[in-house]
């Protein structure tokens, strides 16, 4: 024993390095617990930070993601001022903030729940003209939403309905506000002033119940670039209590020096409720009823801003008398 | 100790960056159910319009009031005032101004702006010179 050539370590130095063995890897256990704390903390408060108090997209919340009833009374909202302003892109362009790839049905769905739960007529009407715009189908729509038969003009919008319970007590306030705010324009004599007025043939032709009708309001007021008509003109546009186009309503157009006067009804390609006038730049025009009611003012004819031709006007009149 | 403590820092510093890169970028918030009160600003303008014209339509002024709620300001009448006389200012004949200033009277704001909504349409200026 006492002449082995190669002897094994002692028990002493096989525990030491065993003990030093033991501490390195406990060294590195700590340091990967440490790297592990520390990445785990730091991660959940980066994750807290992004996601809680200061999200990316913080403002970019858009109606697409409103809560469902919130979305559904964005639409009603939206079917209601496209009644009153007719401004079919403005809606469209709303719409598309929702991001339905469905809306249609979605309009549908919401008409049906319009009815059930006893909405307005009024209120139901529109959100049935909306959804019959988006391309809606069935039995309810066609029901509440009967195809309108204004003329193809571009200019004449698809039939919005107007927004006022016609059965109720008429609230002028609100839509005759419009006309006082357009400020006079002093002119000079327009020179050869060209209306179209109907002859007075066709008026007395006309049905004098519906020419009687004593008060009116405006529903939208709209000014249009007319680039593809040789001379502007003021389109007039009148429907009854229901809704309906009105034949033989009488309109006046005043100017400065002069004063015209015609009947909806008498232009073939264009609904019974609709008539014009040719009118000339930069004079400044009133429009109004036969009973002087509706007064609409300050109606011009000024250069399109991105096409060559002069803008004209549409307007849209309800009757608030039942014939 | 000192090889620890750059561990540690190595550590938060790459838990940080991962964190932010995860919540910003990879899996950025998605906002759901969100009321009228998180659209942007421009957002909720608009919604204010749709307020004002459902409200000429609707005349009433509770459900006007409700929905506006859901906006969630607490300056809301300043903030309505101010956006309205915005309107009047850039586009004063449009029938959604019209609503807008309709909407902040039955609010009881008051505009020095507002006035020429208030006047009757059968005394407008032109009128008064062609002697009608």
């Amino acid at each position: 024993m006492a002449n082995d050539p190669s002897p094994s370590p002692s028990p002493t130095a096989r525990s030491e390095r065993r003990e030093r063995r033991r501490q390195e890897r406990r060294v590195i256990l700590s340091l990967s617990s440490l790297f592990a704390v520390a990445f785990t903390l730091s991660l959940i408060g980066a994750l807290y930070t992004a996601w809680i108090i200061y999200p990316l997209n913080d403002v970019t919340a858009s109606p697409a993601v409103l809560r469902a009833d919130y979305k559904a009374d964005y639409i009603y909202m939206i079917s209601q001022s496209y009644a009153q302003d007719g401004d079919w892109v403005q809606a469209q362009d709303r719409l598309n903030k929702l991001n339905d790839p469905n809306l249609a049905n979605t309009t549908l769905n919401l008409l049906e729940d319009a009815l059930r739960e006893g909405r307005p007529p009024e209120a139901i009407r529109n959100l049935a003209r909306l959804a019959e715009q988006l391309g809606a189908e069935g039995d309810t729509l066609a029901l509440f939403a009967p195809t309108p038969v204004l003329g193809g003009e571009p200019t004449v919008l698809p039939s919005p309905t107007a927004t006022a319970e016609p059965t109720s007590e008429p609230q002028l306030a609100d839509t005759e506000a419009v006309s006082p705010t357009i400020p006079p324009t002093a002119t000079p004599i327009p020179p050869t002033m060209t209306p179209t007025p109907l002859p007075e043939t066709a008026a007395e032709t006309a049905n004098e119940a519906e020419v009687a009708s004593p008060q009116f309001r405006l529903l939208s007021q709209r000014e249009i670039c007319q680039a593809d008509l040789s001379a502007p003109r003021i389109e007039i546009i009148i429907v009854d209590p229901n809704l309906d186009d009105l034949r033989g309503a009488e309109v006046f157009l005043e100017w400065e020096n002069g004063r015209d006067r015609a009947l909806t009804g008498f232009k073939p390609n264009n609904s019974a409720g609709y008539a014009d006038f040719t009118i000339e730049p930069d004079i400044s025009y009133t429009v109004s009823m036969s009973d002087g009611s509706a007064t609409t003012g300050g109606l011009q004819s000024t250069p399109c801003a991105n096409e060559d031709g002069f803008t004209g006007w549409v307007l849209r009149y309800q009757s608030l008398v039942t014939p | 100790m000192r090889r620890g403590i750059f561990i540690f820092l190595f550590g938060l510093l790459f838990g940080t960056v991962a964190g932010l890169y995860l919540g910003w970028f990879a899996f950025p918030v998605e906002w759901v159910d969100v009321l009228p009160a998180d659209l942007t600003e421009e957002e909720q303008f608009d919604y204010l319009t749709l307020v004002a014209a459902t409200y000429t339509a609707e005349q009433n002024l509770v459900t006007a009031q409700q929905r506006l709620s859901g906006l969630g300001r607490e300056d809301w009448r300043e903030w309505m005032l101010a956006h309205t006389v915005d309107a009047v200012l850039t586009d004063p004949r449009s029938i959604q101004t019209a609503n807008l200033v309709q909407l902040a009277l039955d609010f009881g704001l008051e505009s020095p702006a507002f006035t020429p909504y208030q006047t009757e349409t059968t005394n407008t200026p032109e009128e008064d010179s062609n002697g009608q």
